[in-house]
Formats: structure tokens, sequence, C-alpha cells
């Protein structure tokens, strides 16, 4: 048992980390964290990135399970944002209260198993973003916030394409127009493909970048992946991890 | 390693489950001056 939730409890956790995330605690089964700064929209994204990885490291993290012996777990992830005030403990470490922690706890039981619920007041901070979907799932009550209105967050797909359409098509712009014709052409003649189809198949891209310059393709691919990121397109999508380096 | 804590989902009392005995929960947490608005997360298997 000890084996099966500190596998659960440090992948989550190595995750929150990596987002610059701070863990509490862990109560039980559950990790409680929060974002230090968190009135800009750059931290508004890393935290909706930091939640939306945990899901997508499910597969991962149920192989990692499997390969121990022990049986797949579900889990539900939710945030709130808001006032919440800091304290120490006797024990020098760090614990957080406020309405925003207890209405956290309290709507994670909302969110379908692998999906991430927001509340009302995160909702209002972050609606505007581009690339996710907000879904008005049902409201919640409780003596502090009366039908307080909660939301699931998933990426918004269609959105997510033509933002990495864009960002390709700049980048091959910035090289000349007669090369970005040339690739469309080649995209779209040898695999049926436009711009905004790379971010669900990247490798029709990669190929046709390689055939139409060779070794220059590497340094092509990397400015698309710089326009990528200057876009704002959520670092964590799997399907760019052909972009990387390392892949091409 | 922290004090465990545990909160009551019915009436968001905070009630410390481990290390402290009886007498010890005046000093319990230290709040300071800073509130601050930020973001905050649960992930629960």
């Amino acid at each position: 048992m000890a084996k099966y939730y500190g596998t659960f409890l440090n992948t989550l956790g190595s995750i929150i980390l990596k987002f610059h995330g701070r863990i509490v605690k862990n109560i039980g089964d559950s990790l409680l964290y929060y974002f230090p700064e968190g009135t800009t929209q750059s931290q508004f994204v890393r935290c909706l990135e930091c939640n939306l990885s945990m899901l997508q490291a499910h597969t991962y993290l149920n192989s990692k399970l499997r390969c121990q012996g022990l049986p797949s777990l579900d889990y539900r992830v939710s945030s709130d944002y808001g006032t919440v005030a800091i304290a120490k403990t006797v024990l020098m470490t760090e614990d957080i209260f406020g309405q925003p922690v207890n209405i956290c706890a309290k709507i994670n039981s909302l969110a379908r198993p692998n999906s991430l619920v927001i509340g009302s007041d995160f909702y209002e901070v972050v609606r505007n973003l581009e690339c996710y979907k907000f879904e008005g799932i049902r409201s919640f009550s409780s003596g502090l916030k009366n039908s307080y209105p909660v939301y699931s967050v998933t990426y918004d797909e269609s959105k997510i394409k033509k933002i990495v359409g864009k960002c390709i098509e700049k980048a091959l712009m910035q090289m000349s127009t007669a090369n970005f014709e040339t690739v469309v052409k080649h995209l779209f003649e040898k695999y049926d493909c436009l711009l905004s189809d790379c971010y669900t198949r990247p490798q029709c891209l990669r190929d046709v970048l390689v055939d139409l310059y060779g070794n220059a393709s590497a340094s092509i691919m990397q400015n698309i992946r710089q326009q990528i990121e200057t876009c704002a397109v959520p670092r964590t999508i799997s399907r760019l991890a052909c972009f990387e380096d390392q892949h091409i | 390693m922290g004090i465990t804590t545990y909160i009551d989902a019915n009436n968001e009392d905070v009630i410390p489950t481990t290390g402290i005995g009886e007498g010890d929960c005046e000093n319990l947490v230290t709040f300071g001056e800073s509130t601050k608005k930020i973001c905050v997360g649960i992930v629960t298997s």
C-alpha cells in the first residue's frame, strides 16, 4: 500500500515541482499544492498546465504501477483561485488556509475520473485564454458561497490546431513566400495535409521539410518550435514532441 | 515531515491528527501578516 501511494504521490508531486508549484502536504491519498505568485496570466497558465500535465501522466503512471505489480488507479484534479493565508506550523512547515482551499477540496469530487475542475473565481481569470475549453458542469453550494459555479477544463484541440498552423505559416514566411508556398503545396499533394493538420500529423511536415531541405530542415523545425512557444501554446502537448531536437 | 492535518469537508475545521499533545494546540500554527491571491490545487485518487 505504501509503495502504491508512494508511486502515485511522488510521480504527481514531481510534475507539480516541474511547474514551480509548491506542495503543502499530502492528505491521505491527496496532494495539496499552490503556486506562490498567482496574479499574472503566466502563473494561471502554469497552474492549468500543471493540472493538465498530471492528467496526461495517467497512462505513464499506470504503466509504472503495473511494472511494480500494482493495480492501476484513476484520479481527479481541482483548482481554485483567491486569497489564502499562509501559516507556519510548529514544525516550521507551511500550511495554507482560506476559502479557495476549502472550495478546492469540496469541488474535487465533482470532477470525472482523470479530469480537471476549477471554481468560478479561477474561471473568471482564465476564461479568455486560448487553447482551453471550459464547460460549466454544475454549481456547488455550501455555507461559504451559495451556488458557486464549477467548470471542467480540457484542451481546445480545434483552437490549438489553428494556432499551430499560423505559427508554422509565420516561420515559413520568414524564410520566403516561395518557401512557404512550396511547403504548403507539397504537404497537400503528398499527404492531403493542411498546415493546421500538422498539429495532429507533425510527421508529415517533418517529412516534407526533410525532402525539400535535407539537413537544413532541422533549423527550420527549430524556428517553428520557437514560434509555437512564442504563441504560448501549451508546452505539454505530447503531439508536438517531434518538434523537439532529439526527434528530428 | 510536517504535521498531518485533515480538512473536514463538512465544517471546515482543521483538525490536527498526529504529533500534537493536549495543550499544544494553542501554538499549532502561526499566521503571518501575509495573505496572497494564489492558485491552489488538489489531486486525489
